[in-house]
């Protein structure tokens, strides 16, 4: 089967989110957002990731949003697809 | 942990008037070191030695049709006539033990979560909460008649004995209980317990001399047509419930309004909502409506819900109590939250979320 890693626009809309407001995890400021993107490429097309640089009150179902690659601390040349609210929008 | 699973098998084998002798099968679910011991309990094999059980037939697992899936199990396995009285467990240690825990630190993280655990999605409570997200997007649903999940069962817990907590819940302690992840409170979530749930699957043949007339097994639901993966599922508006549900009803010419009570899993409260729908005991989208006021789902109600207290109140058995509750109201045997307001002939019993979704309807003999 011809499955591999294919180039996307990291362009999406908001699925779904939550504001996570329970300290799962020591040390990461909260609230934070856990949403489920689905990008432009395809229906379904869906990737669970963070909602960053916007107020948990201002995300919405239906919010256009492009990625941001942030570098995971003490993971040299690691970084995480997050998402934050489109330009202009 | 192991004492509880034993003295646990003991009390349900007195109870079914058979000797642990007549044990001649062991289910459980998830198996030894699942998530870790509060989760998993003590593995199979501990329990087996302890018990002194020499079993024909035994299973326990974690990838199965839910927490009902070692019932599914021992139900074929004496259908098959490997085993004649199959012990099915679920023992947890969740509140001395801890739930289980995603590690954060570490390197690498394996497998599926690998998607899910760098973003902090580290708990089955952010997992769903974008399932209950989407469905009030798309049905309206409120936070109030989420909470009506919690409140009816905290009613019933009233009568219970056994249960975690017991005091009234009213919608204001609700609506302020803290956020855990939008839109699931506190009170959303359920309780963990040490504790210990048995039930004893016979063979068809094999009932007659015992204490109670058998529930019996009307039919099973397993089935699972999505993409089973918390994060891949394609409707978050529903669960595997969704298929396990359909399959259910169409293996019996019973239907939905025969049921008299039903017992629907609700780890967090938006998952009895989708059992709710899955079993069609209501109509899709109409939950929200048929929980709100709590009329419904009382004891009296046209539908008594979770009557035992469930796990929000009752405390967090996972699955198999509402199994145990299932077969004592279909025996009259539920003391003060028996459902005395009618009949009951057949129970809906449901188990899980996301893509581990298993249920099973029983009924009296005859």
């Amino acid at each position: 089967m011809d499955i591999g890693h294919q180039p996307v626009s990291g362009r999406g809309t908001v699925h779904s989110v939550t504001s996570v407001h329970h300290g799962f995890v020591a040390g990461v400021d909260l609230p934070y957002l856990v949403a489920l993107i689905e990008l432009d490429e395809q229906p379904g097309l869906r990737l669970l990731t963070n909602v960053v640089e916007c107020a948990p009150e201002q995300v919405h179902i239906g919010m256009r949003v492009s990625v941001v690659f942030e570098p995971v601390e003490g993971a040299d040349g690691v970084s995480l697809p997050r998402f934050r609210p489109e330009d202009g929008r | 942990m192991l004492s509880l699973a034993c003295e646990s098998a003991l009390a349900a084998v007195a109870d079914a008037g058979l000797e642990m002798g007549d044990i001649d099968g062991y289910c459980a679910y998830p198996g030894g070191l699942v998530g870790g011991a509060g989760f998993s309990g003590p593995s199979s094999y501990q329990v087996i030695d302890s018990l002194g059980i020499q079993p024909d037939w035994h299973a326990a697992g974690a990838e199965v049709p839910g927490q009902l899936g070692p019932v599914m199990i021992a139900a074929l396995a004496v259908q098959a006539g490997l085993a004649r009285h199959v012990l099915v467990q679920r023992t947890v240690a969740e509140s001395t033990l801890g739930l289980p825990a995603q590690s954060m630190s570490g390197g690498a993280i394996a497998g599926d979560f690998s998607f899910l655990i760098p973003f902090y999605a580290v708990s089955p409570a952010i997992w769903l909460a974008l399932y209950a997200t989407r469905y009030m997007h798309e049905y309206g649903l409120t936070q109030e008649q989420l909470g009506w999940v919690a409140l009816n069962s905290r009613r019933h817990a009233a009568r219970n004995p056994r249960a975690v907590f017991r005091d009234p819940l009213s919608m204001d302690e609700y609506l302020s209980s803290r956020l855990i992840a939008t839109p699931f409170r506190l009170y959303d979530c359920d309780v963990p317990v040490d504790g210990s749930t048995s039930v004893i699957v016979s063979a068809a043949g094999a009932t007659s001399g015992l204490r109670h007339q058998p529930a019996l097994i009307e039919s099973m639901g397993a089935a699972m047509h999505g993409r089973p993966l918390w994060d891949q599922w394609e409707d978050l508006t529903t669960t595997a419930s969704r298929d396990a549900g359909a399959q259910l009803w169409s293996r019996t010419s019973l239907r939905p309004q025969d049921v008299d009570v039903a017992e629907l899993y609700d780890g967090f409260s938006f998952l009895t909502i989708t059992w709710l729908e899955a079993l069609r005991l209501v109509p899709r989208g109409g939950a929200g409506a048929f929980l709100d006021g709590g009329v419904n789902t009382d004891l009296d109600g046209r539908l008594p819900l979770n009557t035992w207290g469930g796990q929000l109140s009752g405390g967090r058995l996972h699955g198999m109590a509402f199994l145990a509750e299932g077969c004592q109201q279909l025996w009259g045997d539920a003391g003060e939250h028996q459902v005395t307001a009618r009949p009951v002939n057949l129970v809906a019993v449901a188990a899980g979320g996301g893509n581990t979704c298993g249920c099973l309807l029983l009924r009296r003999p005859g």
